[in-house]
């Protein structure tokens, strides 16, 4: 609509910083709104669409971007007090991508601080709420991405994923979340948490909207050394593609161990509507997943504790407890513990990746309860209190641990009107596969078109 | 005289103090970083000296 100039960039910048006006107060989904720079880049994207020169499908589209994205000259506080004052003097690469297709960004999106949490319950800059229902957590820690995306506050946005960041809060809060392949997206000027675990993606209302992010933001990035420079796909282009015939592996280890039986129920449901697509589901058991705490664990609070080092030294005193004693305990491990949780992922990659050679996907629940409220630290989980922070990001962390490509999306409702979402996972680099099998199912899905109350 | 070795559970040692870690803290830290350390112990059953830790390597480069 925007390339046949049926609706004017101008016009849909100002009805999103509308939409934030209205809502914002209620969500707390940005730390930082942009709404002069995105007025300007709008009219910017106006005359260029009037002149002829449309960039593409991303071209005057309103984005938010997690706060630990480097925006040149605009603060980037990494949900943070310590860097509240941090004023990048370069781009990240993917904000340069994003900018090059003509996308608007309109602020910078509250998260869990320094990406290490898995609520965005953010003592700084107060906690993200949930569109659908605000006495709820988004879940993290890209919760502003979530709940911003599920608002309407902007049309997509970009999270970061160490052990379920994009995909935890776009269950919650009910929309997509692509985890991409360990190096498909550059991490260049994204502050880190942990280097062999972080990713970043894209979080969206549609399975479409999040293919299209994706193939501006992919590729290959010399300043990001984990950069692949496998070839590049259009994630678009086999949407449409029939499914039948897909095989799917359901693992029933570990992912059905703590679990609420109201997502237990909604995932038999899931699993029979890629049936009804022809597909054909297989429950399998894996053994090794159940050391997938002890691998991501270790390596994700060793890593984050390296990265935060120097802070966790001087300034303790400025960071929020739950941070700090995440921080403090990563540098407890050992050198051997970490060692050796390397050396047993490699193992762990070994057996999933051999799934593959007689499956295309695995499917999974990507969270274990709806989302909890925000002032609580525990939930009841089938008569068993769990605490809610390693709750939330039980069954996101393997894929962290392999670098494959997931994708999140909905599949229903608890009866407390909570979205629940699957997660599906590739084989490296088939991120196209995903978004195939993920918009299929979206077809059918109850979930599609729905909106949170607010 | 008797040497004691084992850390008090309520005084973190000199050099964890380094980390900010108060005597309050170490009360819950300490138990959460045994309780890590045995699950990683439970990852020898599978683990043998040919396995290289190589995961973070490859991951990149496929």
């Amino acid at each position: 609509m925007l390339k046949r100039k049926e609706i004017s960039p101008v016009n849909l910048v100002a009805s999103h910083l509308l939409r934030i006006q209205e809502t914002d107060g209620h969500l707390n989904s940005f730390i930082k709104v942009l709404s002069d720079t995105s007025k300007k880049n709008a009219a910017q994207a106006e005359k260029e669409i009037l002149a002829g020169e449309w960039k593409g499908k991303l071209h005057g589209i309103p984005i938010g971007l997690k706060d630990l994205y480097y925006t040149k000259g605009i603060p980037t506080t990494v949900g943070s007090k310590i860097y509240k004052d941090f004023i990048p003097n370069f781009n990240a690469t993917v904000v340069d991508k994003l900018s090059e297709a003509g996308a608007i960004i309109i602020g910078k999106l509250q998260m869990h601080e320094f990406a290490l949490g898995t609520t965005s319950h953010n003592p700084h800059y107060g906690p993200a709420r949930n569109p659908w229902n605000t006495e709820c957590i988004t879940g993290g820690s890209s919760g502003g991405s979530a709940s911003s995306v599920s608002a309407g506050q902007c049309m997509g946005a970009l999270g970061s994923d160490t052990g379920g960041s994009i995909r935890i809060p776009s269950a919650l809060c009910g929309i997509v979340g692509m985890k991409p392949t360990f190096g498909r997206v550059s991490r260049h000027g994204v502050f880190p948490l942990s280097s062999s675990l972080d990713t970043v993606g894209p979080m969206t209302r549609t399975v479409e909207d999040n293919a299209i992010i994706l193939n501006a933001i992919s590729g290959h990035d010399i300043n990001d050394s984990f950069s692949s420079e496998h070839r590049l796909s259009d994630y678009t282009s086999d949407i449409e593609k029939d499914i039948s015939g897909i095989k799917i592996a359901h693992p029933q280890t570990y992912f059905y161990d703590v679990i609420d039986e109201e997502v237990v129920c909604l995932m038999k449901k899931a699993s029979e509507h890629f049936a009804s697509l022809g597909g054909k589901v297989e429950p399998i058991e894996v053994p090794i997943l159940e050391h997938t705490l002890a691998i991501s664990g270790t390596i994700l609070l060793t890593e984050a504790a390296e990265i935060h080092s120097e802070n966790i030294r001087t300034k303790a005193e400025l960071i929020g407890n739950d941070v700090k004693s995440r921080l403090q305990q990563g540098s407890l491990t050992s050198g051997v513990d970490y060692v050796k949780s390397q050396r047993a992922r490699t193992i762990y990659n070994q057996k999933i990746n051999n799934l593959f050679e007689n499956y295309d996907i695995l499917i999974a629940p990507t969270v274990a309860t709806g989302a909890p409220p925000i002032n609580d630290t525990s939930v009841e989980v089938n008569g068993v209190q769990e605490l809610i922070a390693p709750l939330m990001a039980r069954l996101t962390r393997p894929q962290n641990i392999t670098g494959l490509p997931t994708i999140s999306l909905p599949i229903g409702f608890t009866s407390k009107g909570l979205p629940v979402s699957m997660q599906l996972t590739a084989p490296a680099f088939q991120e196209a596969r995903l978004y195939n099998v993920a918009n299929q199912y979206e077809k059918i899905s109850v979930f599609k078109n729905m909106l949170p109350p607010i | 005289m008797s040497h004691d070795n084992e850390p008090k559970p309520d005084i973190p040692p000199e050099y964890i103090s380094e980390l900010s870690i108060d005597a309050k803290q170490w009360v819950i830290l300490e138990p959460l970083a045994k309780s890590a350390s045995n699950s990683v112990k439970m990852l020898d059953q599978f683990l043998t000296v040919e396995t290289e830790s190589s995961a973070i390597f490859v991951l990149g480069k496929v």
